[in-house]
Protein backbone atom coordinates (compact mmCIF):
# COMPACT_ATOMS: atom_id res chain seq x y z
CA UNK A 1 0.00 0.00 0.00
CA UNK A 2 2.63 2.40 1.04
CA UNK A 3 4.42 1.62 -2.45
CA UNK A 4 1.64 2.44 -4.57
CA UNK A 5 1.35 5.36 -2.40
CA UNK A 6 4.77 6.11 -3.00
CA UNK A 7 4.57 5.63 -6.92
CA UNK A 8 1.55 7.64 -7.53
CA UNK A 9 3.15 10.86 -5.70
CA UNK A 10 6.08 10.42 -8.30
CA UNK A 11 3.48 9.60 -10.89
CA UNK A 12 2.02 12.67 -9.98
CA UNK A 13 4.50 15.57 -8.58
CA UNK A 14 7.04 14.45 -12.01
CA UNK A 15 4.65 15.99 -14.39
CA UNK A 16 3.25 18.50 -12.13
CA UNK A 17 7.06 20.04 -11.13
CA UNK A 18 7.63 19.68 -14.36
CA UNK A 19 4.86 21.71 -15.97
CA UNK A 20 5.09 24.39 -13.62
CA UNK A 21 9.33 24.53 -14.20
CA UNK A 22 7.86 24.78 -18.12
CA UNK A 23 5.74 27.71 -17.33
CA UNK A 24 8.46 29.71 -15.55
CA UNK A 25 10.97 29.29 -17.82
CA UNK A 26 10.80 32.44 -20.03
CA UNK A 27 10.53 31.93 -23.74
CA UNK A 28 14.05 31.67 -25.41
CA UNK A 29 15.18 34.82 -27.93
CA UNK A 30 13.52 34.44 -31.40
CA UNK A 31 15.88 34.56 -34.47
CA UNK A 32 17.89 37.67 -35.33
CA UNK A 33 16.87 41.13 -35.45
CA UNK A 34 18.12 43.71 -38.03
CA UNK A 35 17.33 47.58 -37.69
CA UNK A 36 18.13 51.00 -38.75
CA UNK A 37 19.56 52.39 -35.56
CA UNK A 38 20.89 55.42 -35.87
CA UNK A 39 22.73 57.92 -39.16
CA UNK A 40 26.26 58.46 -39.22
CA UNK A 41 25.76 61.90 -38.55
CA UNK A 42 24.20 61.21 -34.85
CA UNK A 43 28.04 59.66 -33.99
CA UNK A 44 30.49 61.81 -35.22
CA UNK A 45 34.01 60.46 -35.31
CA UNK A 46 35.56 59.54 -31.84
CA UNK A 47 32.06 59.22 -30.52
CA UNK A 48 29.85 56.65 -29.22
CA UNK A 49 26.34 55.97 -28.65
CA UNK A 50 24.39 53.22 -26.72
CA UNK A 51 20.99 52.28 -28.44
CA UNK A 52 18.28 49.87 -28.16
CA UNK A 53 17.86 46.40 -30.57
CA UNK A 54 15.59 44.03 -29.87
CA UNK A 55 15.23 44.87 -26.07
CA UNK A 56 19.61 45.07 -25.88
CA UNK A 57 21.83 47.50 -25.49
CA UNK A 58 24.02 48.50 -28.38
CA UNK A 59 26.97 50.51 -28.38
CA UNK A 60 27.59 52.23 -31.59
CA UNK A 61 31.50 54.13 -31.92
CA UNK A 62 32.69 55.48 -34.87
CA UNK A 63 36.68 55.47 -34.60
CA UNK A 64 38.83 58.73 -35.17
CA UNK A 65 39.19 57.30 -38.71
CA UNK A 66 35.38 57.67 -39.05
CA UNK A 67 34.86 53.78 -39.46
CA UNK A 68 31.77 52.36 -37.56
CA UNK A 69 31.08 49.55 -35.41
CA UNK A 70 28.98 48.18 -33.17
CA UNK A 71 29.34 45.93 -29.92
CA UNK A 72 26.41 44.48 -27.55
CA UNK A 73 27.16 46.95 -24.92
CA UNK A 74 26.94 44.00 -22.14
CA UNK A 75 30.23 43.84 -20.37
CA UNK A 76 31.53 39.98 -20.82
CA UNK A 77 32.12 40.01 -16.89
CA UNK A 78 28.91 40.86 -14.91
CA UNK A 79 27.00 42.37 -18.12
CA UNK A 80 26.58 46.25 -16.70
CA UNK A 81 25.83 48.20 -19.87
CA UNK A 82 29.57 49.93 -20.98
CA UNK A 83 30.19 53.33 -22.53
CA UNK A 84 32.81 54.42 -24.73
CA UNK A 85 35.42 57.33 -23.38
CA UNK A 86 36.48 59.29 -25.64
CA UNK A 87 39.39 61.11 -23.53
CA UNK A 88 41.13 57.45 -23.66
CA UNK A 89 39.40 56.24 -26.99
CA UNK A 90 38.51 52.97 -25.05
CA UNK A 91 35.11 51.12 -23.89
CA UNK A 92 34.58 51.30 -20.40
CA UNK A 93 32.77 49.16 -18.01
CA UNK A 94 32.13 51.56 -14.52
CA UNK A 95 31.50 48.25 -12.78
CA UNK A 96 34.59 46.89 -12.44
CA UNK A 97 36.29 48.95 -14.26
CA UNK A 98 37.34 46.43 -17.16
CA UNK A 99 38.53 48.20 -20.10
CA UNK A 100 38.30 47.52 -23.80
CA UNK A 101 39.93 48.62 -26.83
CA UNK A 102 37.24 50.28 -29.96
CA UNK A 103 37.90 46.50 -31.45
CA UNK A 104 36.26 45.16 -28.57
CA UNK A 105 39.27 43.37 -26.67
CA UNK A 106 39.58 42.83 -23.31
CA UNK A 107 42.83 44.98 -22.46
CA UNK A 108 42.60 45.03 -19.04
CA UNK A 109 39.92 44.49 -15.48
CA UNK A 110 38.36 40.97 -14.78
CA UNK A 111 36.40 40.95 -17.85
CA UNK A 112 37.45 37.32 -19.33
CA UNK A 113 36.10 37.87 -23.30
CA UNK A 114 35.98 40.48 -25.57
CA UNK A 115 32.76 42.38 -26.72
CA UNK A 116 30.68 40.60 -29.21
CA UNK A 117 30.75 42.53 -32.65
CA UNK A 118 27.44 43.06 -34.39
CA UNK A 119 27.25 42.80 -38.15
CA UNK A 120 26.76 46.53 -39.71
CA UNK A 121 25.89 47.87 -42.72
CA UNK A 122 25.43 51.42 -44.03
CA UNK A 123 22.74 52.49 -46.44
CA UNK A 124 22.41 56.22 -47.10
CA UNK A 125 23.72 56.81 -43.77
CA UNK A 126 21.70 54.80 -42.31
CA UNK A 127 23.31 52.61 -39.73
CA UNK A 128 22.12 49.21 -39.61
CA UNK A 129 23.11 46.33 -36.89
CA UNK A 130 21.87 42.77 -36.74
CA UNK A 131 21.82 41.47 -33.36
CA UNK A 132 21.15 37.40 -32.49
CA UNK B 1 8.95 35.02 39.41
CA UNK B 2 7.91 32.42 37.23
CA UNK B 3 4.05 32.50 36.56
CA UNK B 4 2.96 29.12 34.23
CA UNK B 5 0.02 29.68 31.76
CA UNK B 6 -2.77 27.77 34.04
CA UNK B 7 -1.86 30.37 36.76
CA UNK B 8 -2.40 33.49 34.19
CA UNK B 9 -5.57 31.85 32.85
CA UNK B 10 -6.73 31.55 36.51
CA UNK B 11 -7.11 35.34 36.46
CA UNK B 12 -10.10 35.29 33.62
CA UNK B 13 -13.47 34.74 34.86
CA UNK B 14 -14.22 30.92 35.74
CA UNK B 15 -16.72 30.82 32.34
CA UNK B 16 -14.06 31.87 29.97
CA UNK B 17 -11.55 29.95 31.64
CA UNK B 18 -13.70 26.63 31.44
CA UNK B 19 -14.47 27.41 27.60
CA UNK B 20 -10.60 27.91 27.00
CA UNK B 21 -9.07 24.70 28.91
CA UNK B 22 -12.14 22.75 27.39
CA UNK B 23 -10.63 23.67 24.03
CA UNK B 24 -7.16 24.34 24.34
CA UNK B 25 -4.56 21.55 25.07
CA UNK B 26 -3.48 24.05 28.06
CA UNK B 27 -1.06 21.91 29.97
CA UNK B 28 0.61 21.08 26.92
CA UNK B 29 1.07 23.93 25.68
CA UNK B 30 2.11 25.09 29.41
CA UNK B 31 4.63 21.95 29.30
CA UNK B 32 6.09 22.65 26.30
CA UNK B 33 6.90 26.81 27.11
CA UNK B 34 8.13 25.51 30.25
CA UNK B 35 11.05 23.72 29.01
CA UNK B 36 12.93 26.01 27.17
CA UNK B 37 15.51 27.78 29.76
CA UNK B 38 18.32 30.16 28.99
CA UNK B 39 21.53 29.37 30.86
CA UNK B 40 23.58 32.24 32.94
CA UNK B 41 26.80 32.92 31.98
CA UNK B 42 29.28 35.62 30.41
CA UNK B 43 27.99 35.57 26.53
CA UNK B 44 24.59 35.46 27.76
CA UNK B 45 23.79 38.32 25.89
CA UNK B 46 24.80 36.90 22.53
CA UNK B 47 20.97 35.06 23.07
CA UNK B 48 19.26 38.32 22.41
CA UNK B 49 20.22 38.34 18.74
CA UNK B 50 17.70 35.79 17.43
CA UNK B 51 15.02 37.21 19.04
CA UNK B 52 16.05 40.63 17.27
CA UNK B 53 16.04 39.15 14.15
CA UNK B 54 12.65 37.96 14.37
CA UNK B 55 11.69 41.42 15.35
CA UNK B 56 13.00 43.12 12.40
CA UNK B 57 11.26 40.11 10.26
CA UNK B 58 7.78 41.48 11.98
CA UNK B 59 8.44 45.22 11.05
CA UNK B 60 9.26 44.12 7.94
CA UNK B 61 5.84 41.98 7.15
CA UNK B 62 3.71 45.05 8.28
CA UNK B 63 5.80 47.25 6.52
CA UNK B 64 5.69 45.33 3.74
CA UNK B 65 1.98 45.18 3.73
CA UNK B 66 1.59 48.70 3.95
CA UNK B 67 3.89 49.63 0.98
CA UNK B 68 2.04 46.84 -1.03
CA UNK B 69 -1.19 49.28 -1.11
CA UNK B 70 1.06 51.77 -3.59
CA UNK B 71 3.21 49.60 -5.08
CA UNK B 72 3.18 48.80 -8.90
CA UNK B 73 5.26 45.90 -9.90
CA UNK B 74 5.46 47.05 -13.54
CA UNK B 75 7.92 48.30 -15.40
CA UNK B 76 6.32 51.54 -16.01
CA UNK B 77 4.65 52.10 -12.66
CA UNK B 78 7.65 50.47 -10.00
CA UNK B 79 9.87 53.86 -9.70
CA UNK B 80 6.65 56.04 -10.26
CA UNK B 81 4.48 54.17 -7.32
CA UNK B 82 7.53 54.66 -4.69
CA UNK B 83 7.96 58.32 -5.97
CA UNK B 84 4.28 58.53 -5.00
CA UNK B 85 4.83 56.89 -1.73
CA UNK B 86 7.82 58.88 -0.42
CA UNK B 87 6.10 62.24 -1.86
CA UNK B 88 2.73 61.79 -1.66
CA UNK B 89 1.11 59.30 0.78
CA UNK B 90 0.84 60.45 3.79
CA UNK B 91 3.74 58.87 6.09
CA UNK B 92 4.70 57.21 3.05
CA UNK B 93 8.39 58.10 3.31
CA UNK B 94 8.69 57.23 6.97
CA UNK B 95 6.82 53.40 6.17
CA UNK B 96 9.11 52.81 3.24
CA UNK B 97 12.35 53.77 4.95
CA UNK B 98 11.37 51.89 8.36
CA UNK B 99 10.70 48.91 5.71
CA UNK B 100 14.22 49.91 3.85
CA UNK B 101 16.55 50.36 7.54
CA UNK B 102 14.63 47.53 9.06
CA UNK B 103 16.01 45.13 6.36
CA UNK B 104 19.60 46.30 6.90
CA UNK B 105 18.78 45.91 10.47
CA UNK B 106 17.33 42.26 9.89
CA UNK B 107 20.37 41.37 7.98
CA UNK B 108 22.77 42.99 10.86
CA UNK B 109 20.88 40.71 13.41
CA UNK B 110 20.89 38.22 11.79
CA UNK B 111 24.55 37.59 10.49
CA UNK B 112 25.35 38.86 14.02
CA UNK B 113 23.48 36.11 15.64
CA UNK B 114 24.70 33.06 13.33
CA UNK B 115 28.54 34.46 14.35
CA UNK B 116 27.82 33.97 17.47
CA UNK B 117 26.39 30.50 17.38
CA UNK B 118 29.48 29.55 15.03
CA UNK B 119 31.71 30.85 18.09
CA UNK B 120 29.75 29.34 20.92
CA UNK B 121 29.93 26.24 18.85
CA UNK B 122 26.29 25.94 19.33
CA UNK B 123 25.64 23.85 16.60
CA UNK B 124 27.31 21.00 18.03
CA UNK B 125 25.10 17.65 18.79
CA UNK B 126 21.70 17.45 19.39
CA UNK B 127 21.33 20.84 17.80
CA UNK B 128 22.48 20.38 13.78
CA UNK B 129 19.59 20.72 12.49
CA UNK B 130 19.05 24.14 14.18
CA UNK B 131 22.24 25.16 12.64
CA UNK B 132 21.19 23.97 9.33
CA UNK B 133 17.83 25.46 9.54
CA UNK B 134 19.25 28.57 10.34
CA UNK B 135 21.54 28.40 7.73
CA UNK B 136 18.97 27.91 4.85
CA UNK B 137 17.50 30.69 6.53
CA UNK B 138 20.33 33.39 6.27
CA UNK B 139 19.98 32.33 2.49
CA UNK B 140 16.39 33.39 2.49
CA UNK B 141 16.61 36.56 4.33
CA UNK B 142 19.00 37.82 2.05
CA UNK B 143 17.04 36.50 -0.74
CA UNK B 144 14.54 39.29 0.79
CA UNK B 145 17.32 41.58 0.50
CA UNK B 146 18.25 40.62 -3.13
CA UNK B 147 14.66 40.37 -4.53
CA UNK B 148 13.88 43.90 -2.80
CA UNK B 149 16.52 45.89 -4.17
CA UNK B 150 15.23 45.78 -7.54
CA UNK B 151 11.42 46.56 -6.43
CA UNK B 152 12.27 49.98 -6.66
CA UNK B 153 13.75 50.15 -10.61
CA UNK B 154 16.46 53.29 -9.79
CA UNK B 155 19.72 53.02 -11.53
CA UNK B 156 21.81 51.30 -8.42
CA UNK B 157 18.62 48.93 -7.71
CA UNK B 158 19.01 47.77 -11.58
CA UNK B 159 22.84 47.58 -11.60
CA UNK B 160 23.20 45.52 -8.49
CA UNK B 161 20.41 43.39 -10.04
CA UNK B 162 22.26 43.18 -13.30
CA UNK B 163 25.75 42.00 -11.18
CA UNK B 164 23.63 40.14 -9.17
CA UNK B 165 21.71 37.50 -11.43
CA UNK B 166 24.85 37.58 -14.11
CA UNK B 167 26.82 35.74 -11.15
CA UNK B 168 24.90 33.13 -10.94
CA UNK B 169 25.09 32.31 -14.90
CA UNK B 170 28.11 30.64 -14.44
CA UNK B 171 27.51 27.79 -12.11
CA UNK B 172 28.27 24.43 -13.74
CA UNK B 173 24.90 23.23 -15.85
CA UNK B 174 21.95 25.17 -14.14
CA UNK B 175 23.17 28.64 -13.78
CA UNK B 176 21.83 30.21 -17.31
CA UNK B 177 18.30 28.39 -16.64
CA UNK B 178 18.48 29.70 -13.22
CA UNK B 179 19.24 33.25 -14.40
CA UNK B 180 16.60 32.85 -17.22
CA UNK B 181 14.18 31.82 -14.16
CA UNK B 182 15.44 35.19 -12.23
CA UNK B 183 15.22 37.84 -14.97
CA UNK B 184 11.97 36.13 -16.85
CA UNK B 185 14.22 36.25 -19.75
CA UNK B 186 18.61 36.61 -21.42
CA UNK B 187 17.94 40.17 -20.04
CA UNK B 188 16.97 42.32 -17.07
CA UNK B 189 13.74 44.28 -18.34
CA UNK B 190 10.15 44.26 -17.49
CA UNK B 191 9.63 40.39 -17.18
CA UNK B 192 11.86 40.81 -13.73
CA UNK B 193 10.28 43.26 -11.72
CA UNK B 194 7.10 40.70 -11.57
CA UNK B 195 9.52 38.01 -10.91
CA UNK B 196 11.30 39.50 -8.04
CA UNK B 197 8.14 41.00 -6.60
CA UNK B 198 6.66 37.65 -6.44
CA UNK B 199 9.58 36.13 -5.01
CA UNK B 200 9.60 38.94 -2.35
CA UNK B 201 5.62 38.43 -0.86
CA UNK B 202 4.97 34.98 -1.85
CA UNK B 203 7.47 32.94 -2.23
CA UNK B 204 9.93 33.83 0.02
CA UNK B 205 7.65 34.43 3.12
CA UNK B 206 6.10 31.10 3.05
CA UNK B 207 9.23 29.07 2.69
CA UNK B 208 10.36 31.61 5.68
CA UNK B 209 7.67 31.55 7.52
CA UNK B 210 8.01 27.46 7.46
CA UNK B 211 11.44 27.35 8.55
CA UNK B 212 11.20 29.68 11.18
CA UNK B 213 8.56 27.44 12.58
CA UNK B 214 10.74 24.81 12.46
CA UNK B 215 13.88 26.43 14.07
CA UNK B 216 11.93 27.45 16.94
CA UNK B 217 10.39 24.56 17.77
CA UNK B 218 14.13 22.75 17.78
CA UNK B 219 14.66 25.87 20.13
CA UNK B 220 11.79 25.77 22.11
CA UNK B 221 12.49 21.75 22.44
CA UNK B 222 16.01 21.44 23.20
CA UNK B 223 16.65 25.13 25.17
CA UNK B 224 19.99 27.41 24.72
CA UNK B 225 23.22 25.78 24.33
CA UNK B 226 25.42 26.64 27.17
CA UNK B 227 29.07 27.34 25.22
CA UNK B 228 31.70 25.11 25.75
CA UNK B 229 34.03 25.18 29.13
CA UNK B 230 32.08 28.55 30.17
CA UNK B 231 31.24 29.12 33.93
CA UNK B 232 27.51 29.18 34.28
CA UNK B 233 26.02 32.39 36.84
CA UNK B 234 23.77 31.04 38.79
CA UNK B 235 20.07 28.88 37.58
CA UNK B 236 19.45 28.77 34.22
CA UNK B 237 16.62 31.47 33.32
CA UNK B 238 13.36 30.23 32.43
CA UNK B 239 12.54 31.60 28.33
CA UNK B 240 8.82 31.94 28.88
CA UNK B 241 7.76 34.74 30.46
CA UNK B 242 11.40 35.56 32.07
CA UNK B 243 13.78 35.81 28.74
CA UNK B 244 10.82 37.09 26.66
CA UNK B 245 10.35 40.13 28.94
CA UNK B 246 14.22 40.91 28.77
CA UNK B 247 13.59 40.32 24.44
CA UNK B 248 10.77 42.82 24.41
CA UNK B 249 13.24 45.39 26.51
CA UNK B 250 15.50 44.66 24.12
CA UNK B 251 13.14 45.02 20.68
CA UNK B 252 11.67 48.67 22.36
CA UNK B 253 15.48 50.25 22.15
CA UNK B 254 15.82 48.63 18.64
CA UNK B 255 12.60 49.68 17.73
CA UNK B 256 13.59 53.11 19.37
CA UNK B 257 17.03 53.38 17.31
CA UNK B 258 14.93 51.77 13.86
CA UNK B 259 13.00 55.24 14.12
CA UNK B 260 15.67 56.72 14.75
CA UNK B 261 17.50 55.60 11.60
CA UNK B 262 14.44 56.37 9.46
CA UNK B 263 13.93 59.63 10.31
CA UNK B 264 17.05 61.25 10.49
CA UNK B 265 18.24 59.05 7.67
CA UNK B 266 15.27 58.50 5.28
CA UNK B 267 15.75 55.86 2.98
CA UNK B 268 16.32 58.00 -0.56
CA UNK B 269 15.75 57.05 -3.98
CA UNK B 270 17.71 57.13 -7.15
CA UNK B 271 17.17 58.17 -10.75
CA UNK B 272 14.98 55.61 -12.41
CA UNK B 273 16.26 52.74 -14.03
CA UNK B 274 17.35 53.50 -17.82
CA UNK B 275 18.43 49.92 -19.62
CA UNK B 276 20.33 52.12 -22.03
CA UNK B 277 22.26 53.97 -19.57
CA UNK B 278 26.24 53.23 -18.91
CA UNK B 279 26.85 52.00 -15.16
CA UNK B 280 27.38 54.68 -12.86
CA UNK B 281 30.88 54.84 -11.61
CA UNK B 282 31.47 53.62 -7.93
CA UNK B 283 28.03 51.78 -8.30
CA UNK B 284 27.95 49.15 -5.41
CA UNK B 285 24.82 46.71 -4.08
CA UNK B 286 24.27 46.40 -0.46
CA UNK B 287 26.49 46.58 2.35
CA UNK B 288 25.86 42.20 2.79
CA UNK B 289 27.02 41.54 -0.85
CA UNK B 290 30.10 43.49 -0.82
CA UNK B 291 32.38 40.84 0.03
CA UNK B 292 31.60 38.41 -3.21
CA UNK B 293 31.20 41.82 -5.32
CA UNK B 294 34.89 43.01 -4.80
CA UNK B 295 36.11 40.12 -4.73
CA UNK B 296 34.96 39.78 -8.51
CA UNK B 297 36.80 42.92 -8.95
CA UNK B 298 40.01 41.55 -7.32
CA UNK B 299 39.96 38.27 -9.14
CA UNK B 300 41.64 37.81 -12.48
CA UNK B 301 39.41 36.76 -15.60
CA UNK B 302 40.99 33.13 -15.72
CA UNK B 303 42.01 31.43 -13.01
CA UNK B 304 42.84 27.39 -13.33
CA UNK B 305 41.62 27.73 -17.29
CA UNK B 306 38.25 28.97 -15.81
CA UNK B 307 36.85 32.18 -15.73
CA UNK B 308 36.95 34.44 -12.57
CA UNK B 309 33.39 34.28 -11.95
CA UNK B 310 32.94 30.53 -12.08
CA UNK B 311 35.72 29.82 -10.01
CA UNK B 312 34.27 32.35 -7.38
CA UNK B 313 30.78 30.61 -7.56
CA UNK B 314 32.72 26.87 -6.93
CA UNK B 315 34.43 28.04 -4.22
CA UNK B 316 31.39 29.44 -2.79
CA UNK B 317 29.46 26.71 -2.87
CA UNK B 318 32.28 24.59 -1.67
CA UNK B 319 32.62 26.80 1.14
CA UNK B 320 28.74 27.05 1.98
CA UNK B 321 28.33 23.36 2.11
CA UNK B 322 31.54 23.05 4.47
CA UNK B 323 29.23 25.90 6.52
CA UNK B 324 26.15 23.63 6.08
CA UNK B 325 27.49 20.62 7.15
CA UNK B 326 29.70 22.14 10.43
CA UNK B 327 28.05 20.01 12.45
CA UNK B 328 28.78 16.69 11.36
CA UNK B 329 32.54 18.39 10.50
CA UNK B 330 33.66 19.50 13.91
CA UNK B 331 34.55 16.38 15.32
CA UNK B 332 36.22 18.40 18.53
CA UNK B 333 32.85 19.92 19.40
CA UNK B 334 31.33 16.86 19.88
CA UNK B 335 33.36 16.23 22.62
CA UNK B 336 33.10 19.50 24.28
CA UNK B 337 36.25 20.67 23.36
CA UNK B 338 36.60 23.94 21.66
CA UNK B 339 37.71 23.72 17.76
CA UNK B 340 40.74 25.93 17.43
CA UNK B 341 41.47 24.85 13.61
CA UNK B 342 37.55 25.59 12.75
CA UNK B 343 37.43 29.25 14.92
CA UNK B 344 40.98 30.24 13.48
CA UNK B 345 39.68 29.89 9.88
CA UNK B 346 36.27 30.71 10.55
CA UNK B 347 38.36 34.58 12.03
CA UNK B 348 39.88 34.41 9.09
CA UNK B 349 37.15 34.47 6.65
CA UNK B 350 35.26 37.09 8.57
CA UNK B 351 38.05 39.24 8.85
CA UNK B 352 38.37 39.32 5.40
CA UNK B 353 34.77 40.12 4.37
CA UNK B 354 34.94 43.31 7.19
CA UNK B 355 38.29 44.25 5.53
CA UNK B 356 37.25 44.06 2.04
CA UNK B 357 33.85 45.70 2.62
CA UNK B 358 35.21 48.61 4.45
CA UNK B 359 38.13 49.12 1.62
CA UNK B 360 35.06 49.37 -0.64
CA UNK B 361 33.33 52.37 1.20
CA UNK B 362 37.06 54.11 1.35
Amino acid sequence: MNILLLGWTVVTAVPFLSTVFRYASPPKRKGPVTAAVATTGDIPPHTGKTVSLGNRPVLLITTPEGQQRAFLANCTHLGCVVRYREEENDIFCACHNSVFDIEGNNISGPAPRPLPQLPIEIDNDNIIVTVS
Amino acid sequence: MRQNLIHRLSRLSPSIRTWLTDRLPVETIDNHLKNKMVPRHRHTLWYYLGGLTAFFLMVQILTGVLLMLYYKPTIDGAHQSVAYIINEVPFGWLIRSVHSWAANLMIAALLLHMVSVFYLQAYRPPRELMWMSGFILLFLILGFGFTGYLLPWDDVAFYATQIGTEVPKSIPFIGPTLVGLLRGGEDIGEATIPRMYTLHVFVLPIATLFLIGVHLFLNQYYGSSKPIKTPLKGEDIPFYPNFLLRDFRIWGFAFILLLCLSILMPWGLGEEADLLRPAPEGVKPEWYFIPMYQTLSILPSQILMIDGETFLNIVLMIGGLIVFLLPFLDRKAKNEERNKFILITGTIIIVYCIGITISAYM
